[in-house]
């Protein structure tokens, strides 16, 4: 496995914990041999060391040091310039190198670069004949988010992809779909008998998708954010990918194409605004003003560093989504991300109808839906909010939950999202990225609410909230009109 | 800026970093697997003073005997001149199932200094069991902190108008606050729950045969209350115009006596204070056709009410079995909520107190 920039956060934080971990669970192939690719000088020693002080942090398990001992040697760091050809020859000879010391001859080359470096890695690789297996063995690509900020950009990347890997072999590494709590939204709907027949329009009131992040831009992100935006960031891939999962048709069976197809269907379902007044009357867009987070006073976000001061890059962003199909006509999907909010949560409620008011709840405005929620993290779980009779002589009721938490009910801890996606790449199993079509499908959607907040004229308002808040009134008033509100979250 | 107040010790469990407020809860569980954690509600009690948190740390611990809940006390310093946040993690734990199982509820102190905007409720509110209503107890006057952005998020209030020492404008506070939220929460006034036993007694009263003989004759109402609990014997008089249709004449209603008219008579209304440490120990509706009296003796779990009618007398006892704070609140909470009657009765006590100036 070959990763390019592994001197990024990236490697250190996440992929490498994420192989420790896999290989304190005893499934990680014995044969693996992981090449740090990256333009800074250190040697073997150093990186590993880099790495495990990071392991001792961060590690799911812990840290043993016996088995790290054994594990980085597995690890190597090879200097090199991306656009450098002599620098891919020379990892090339490596590669040859550890495979004669028998690390089998398969290739992952994961790329966690700066985007603008993706399509020169690629072309680099090919140049090299790296992108060709032996016989026998496999040539796969990882390719870290963003993958494109528009539809051209992605047509583009993807083009490029595919003049050196097939589709087949592209892994476009999207890891909320790594997290359990994802993978079992399949799980809930498909294996359950009795929720698919009320996952629909008949039953089903509305959907509200929520991530909630209490940071701003701390350790330099205002950088890449202020380009990019939440929308951008986190509703074009996260926060679509879940909806296709709750929104899919059953697939024919559970492969990579079975699954992906359904999820593109969705996409192409997905009604795309009109106009500027459209997204203006069904997006809410907002920046955080000054306010206080976690009982610390927060700059706004215009103030944070490395934001241009009079910037127009949304932090927060509400959507009101319609699909286009059977299942769910009339049923709106409610989006919301934002920075600065009160906490981290990310999580999928599905409202039901409520009931009649004709027994229990007669001539009353009570909340009464039941209300099912999928909790993505943290405190990965589901819940199902019901009335309950109020014991005593009168028949007052009282809304309860039924909780499933995964931290409680299986022994063990869920692994990390990187885990499961890391395995799946190396044993060929496409299920949990997004293929290419998906990914265009999902900027031709967002591209539309882009073009709509950057147009000349008709551009929709930015609001504004106080940071620490649950985001800004008017995104409110996008469900009150429509007799509903955000859940508490 | 100075720096945040100097906090006595307070026993309130484990001091936890705010960031870190929902891993140390799991950890919390995860230490000992042998409790259970139980929550139907949550619960918070908001107060303007430190001193305040270590009482109600034990009036959650009575609380959540009968009411499994997620407790989030309190205490907000706005005077601070530097806003700061520290929290603290317990749970209460009661045995349940004869003895086998030990039920828990958590509870989360928060002592918030210094005044920010959304300070309380973005701090607070994050820390919600998402789907579980929340009953939300206002100690003390309301501040600049009773605000829409806060009273949004309730479902339950829980007061003590009793505790106010100028009532009427907090009840106007109060009012005001319900009609904007378009009487999204209910009321629980705990001064109002301290007659409710005095209430049912009455009404059960004036269930006996004969005595709608006594009501048409009533001529005198005399109600005696305890130190600090006059709001109290103002609000258990409003419910008895308001049941019999009494109607207020015009004069002085805020003094100790006052007329009201029925139909075809005037009734005399007298109020005086007591020795007696309960809210009303003691209420006296006489007049030609006979009387009740509703006596409350020290030590007595019973309300004792008397009539007497044409030379006859009979008694009931009516279980009267809340005095403290907790009990009150714990009474609250098994019961549901008639919050437009309540603030129909407040316009009652309103002009018994004086009116609100708009």
């Amino acid at each position: 496995m070959v990763i390019f920039g592994a001197s990024g956060d990236l490697t250190s934080r996440k992929l490498v914990p994420a192989l420790y971990n896999i290989a304190a669970d005893g499934e990680l192939p014995p044969t693996l041999k992981v090449v740090g690719f990256a333009r800074r000088e250190k040697s073997h020693e150093s990186f590993r060391t880099e790495l495990e002080e990071m392991n001792k942090k961060v590690s799911r398990q812990g840290h043993d040091d016996r088995l790290w001992a054994s594990f980085s040697q597995s690890i190597f760091y090879h200097r090199s310039e991306f656009e450098d050809a002599e620098g891919y020859q020379r990892l090339a000879e490596l590669l040859d190198g550890l495979d004669a010391q028998g690390a089998g001859g398969n290739r992952l080359f994961y790329l966690s670069t700066s985007p603008d470096y993706f399509p020169i890695v690629l072309e680099q690789l090919k140049a090299a004949g790296l992108h060709k297996a032996a016989d026998g063995k496999w040539a796969r690509v990882v390719i870290e988010k963003p993958f494109g900020t528009d539809l051209e950009t992605a047509q583009t990347l993807n083009r490029a992809v595919h003049d050196t890997f097939d589709e087949r072999d592209t892994y476009r590494i999207d890891h909320y779909l790594g997290k359990e709590t994802a993978q079992n939204i399949m799980v809930l709907r498909f294996a359950n008998a009795i929720f698919e027949p009320i996952w629909n329009s008949r039953y089903i009131d509305h959907v509200q998708i929520s991530c909630a992040e209490n940071l701003g831009m701390e350790g330099g992100r205002g950088g890449y954010y202020d380009k990019a935006g939440c929308l951008r960031d986190m509703v074009q891939n996260h926060l679509l990918q879940l909806l296709s999962l709750v929104a899919m048709e059953p697939p024919t069976d559970l492969s990579a194409d079975g699954v992906r197809d359904e999820k593109v269907k969705v996409f192409r379902s997905l009604r795309h605004f009109r106009d500027s007044a459209d997204v203006a009357a069904n997006v809410i867009r907002a920046q955080y003003t000054e306010g206080t987070v976690n009982g610390k006073p927060a700059v706004g976000f215009r103030q944070e560093d490395r934001i241009n001061p009079e910037s127009m890059t949304e932090a927060y962003v509400a959507l009101k989504i319609s699909i286009d199909t059977w299942r769910w006509e009339g049923v709106p999907f409610y989006l919301r991300m934002g920075k600065q909010l009160p906490k981290k949560t990310t999580e999928i409620s599905i409202h039901f109808k409520r009931p009649p008011h004709v027994l229990f709840n007669k001539g009353t405005e009570d909340d009464s839906a039941n209300v099912l929620v999928i909790r993505i993290q943290p405190d990965e779980g589901i819940s199902l909010r019901i009335q309950s009779k109020i014991p005593g002589p009168a028949a007052r009721t009282e809304r309860v939950k039924m909780d499933f938490h995964y931290s409680t009910s299986f022994g063990k801890a869920s692994p990390e999202a990187y885990e499961r996606l890391l395995l799946d790449a190396m044993s060929g199993d496409a299920t949990l990225f997004a293929r290419g079509d998906e990914v265009e499908h999902a900027w031709r959607y967002i591209d539309v609410i882009e073009n709509a907040w950057h147009a000349e004229s008709g551009t929709p308002p930015m609001c504004h909230y106080p940071a620490g808040s649950w985001g800004p009134p008017e995104a409110d008033e996008l469900l009150r009109r429509d007799g509903r509100e955000w859940r508490r979250l | 800026m100075t720096t945040a107040p100097e906090l006595p010790a307070l026993e309130l469990g484990n001091e936890v970093p705010l960031r870190e407020l929902d891993k140390q809860l799991k950890l919390l569980w995860e230490s000992n697997e042998a409790r259970t954690k139980a929550s139907l509600a949550n619960f918070a009690i908001y107060s303007e003073s430190v001193d305040a948190l270590e009482g109600n740390t034990e009036l959650i611990r009575e609380v959540t005997r009968e009411h499994a809940c997620r407790a989030l006390l309190i205490a907000a310093l706005p005077d601070a001149e530097e806003v700061s946040v520290r929290a603290w993690i317990t749970a209460h734990c009661q045995l349940a199932a004869g003895g086998k199982k030990s039920i828990c509820s958590e509870q989360i102190s928060f002592v918030i200094s210094g005044n920010s905007p959304g300070l309380v409720s973005n701090t607070v509110f994050s820390y919600l069991d998402s789907d579980l209503p929340l009953t939300f107890w206002w100690q003390g006057p309301f501040s600049g902190r009773w605000e829409p952005h806060l009273y949004a998020h309730i479902d339950r209030l829980v007061i003590d108008s009793g505790e106010w020492a100028d009532p009427l404008p907090q009840l106007c506070l109060l009012e005001k606050a319900w009609l904007n939220a378009k009487g999204d929460f209910s009321v629980n006034d705990l001064t109002w729950t301290r007659v409710l036993h005095l209430r049912l007694a009455l009404a059960a009263a004036f269930d006996q045969p004969g005595a709608a003989g006594i009501l048409r004759g009533l001529e005198e109402v005399s109600i005696s209350y305890g130190a600090g609990n006059r709001l109290a014997a103002k609000m258990l008089a409003a419910w008895i115009m308001d049941q019999t249709g009494w109607n207020l004449e015009s004069g002085q209603p805020s003094e100790d006596v006052f007329t009201v008219r029925a139909r075809d008579r005037e009734i005399t209304f007298r109020f005086s204070q007591s020795d007696d440490p309960r809210a009303v120990s003691l209420v006296k509706l006489s007049g030609t056709g006979g009387g009740v009296t509703l006596t409350h003796e020290t030590g007595s779990a019973f309300i004792n009410a008397r009539l007497t009618s044409e030379g006859a007398s009979s008694e009931i006892l009516t279980p009267c079995p809340c005095e403290t704070p907790a009990e009150l609140v714990t009474e609250r909470l098994r019961r549901g909520c008639n919050t437009p009657r309540y603030f129909r009765i407040l316009r009652t006590v309103r002009r018994l107190l004086g009116e609100c100036r708009n």
